[in-house]
């Protein structure tokens, strides 16, 4: 398709136009949706070894906190590198407020799992840590339908 | 943040304004990720972005890339401020148009 010049006041080509920017970005969409099948459960398991790090102590702890911050940034590096996009804010409101939301949950999880772990609970915090995992999967899962549905008002 | 409505004729041209608005969502993207997603040829694709580049409504920096067994380096397209206020508006502009 050539890029010709359109008619700035031609009702027809403006619709035509906002419709092509609208199947652009539904394809951007759905670079980043393919991405979702393994990018949820590596962020889940980032999240659960972070949870789960106060379970190793002073002589430990560190190396899960690591290799939590290993596993976001591999998953950002592969993302990069499968899909060519560089992609670090949300598309809108809804998507930010579950980025927000996230970061607060797992940070008063790990703050929990401290205290646990610090009375012995160490199944208590094996379990928050699942559970962390679980559910920072699902709001990624979220989070990029969202990603999809927002890209559409964007600008 | 509100968006100036703005018609602006030099991202009109519907693969300028394409480029312009799929980088908008994104921080950046490869130059071969762009022309696959606008389904153009990369050597087709470049004389629009070398224009976009001229108008300073966007930036192209190069990476090198350890994936490629050539060691040819990656073109990063990403929108300027510039470029970003432009597509905001124009989008708008079009909107507004069709809301008439």
């Amino acid at each position: 398709m050539a890029s010709k010049s359109v008619d700035p006041s031609n009702f027809d080509d403006a619709r035509v136009l906002l419709h092509e920017v609208e199947g652009d970005r539904a394809r951007v969409g759905q670079l980043v949706r393919k991405e979702t099948w393994w990018g949820a459960p590596a962020q889940g398991l980032g999240a659960a070894l972070l949870v789960a790090s106060p379970l190793g102590g002073l002589r430990w702890g560190w190396v899960l906190i690591v290799g939590s911050f290993a596993v976001f940034i591999a998953v950002e590096v592969l993302f990069r590198k499968r899909t060519g996009l560089r992609v670090s804010y949300p598309a809108g409101p809804a998507g930010l407020a579950i980025l927000i939301a996230l970061g607060v949950g797992i940070a008063l999880a790990a703050v929990v799992s401290t205290v646990w772990a610090l009375i012995g609970a160490t199944a208590a915090v094996v379990m928050l840590s699942l559970f962390a995992g679980v559910v920072t999967a699902g709001c990624v899962v979220a989070y990029d339908v969202l990603y999809v549905r927002e890209l559409r008002n964007v600008g | 943040m509100s968006v100036e409505v703005r018609f602006d004729e030099s991202i009109h041209a519907p693969t300028r304004l394409r480029v312009c608005a799929m980088l908008r969502p994104v921080d950046g993207a490869e130059f071969s990720a762009v022309a696959a997603a606008l389904g153009r040829s990369e050597a087709n694709l470049s004389k629009t972005v070398k224009k976009l580049v001229d108008l300073g409504y966007l930036s192209a920096a190069k990476q090198a890339s350890r994936g490629r067994a050539d060691e040819r380096r990656i073109t990063i397209l990403s929108l300027t401020t510039a470029g970003r206020r432009a597509v905001d508006g124009h989008i708008a502009a079009l909107r507004a148009l069709l809301d008439e």
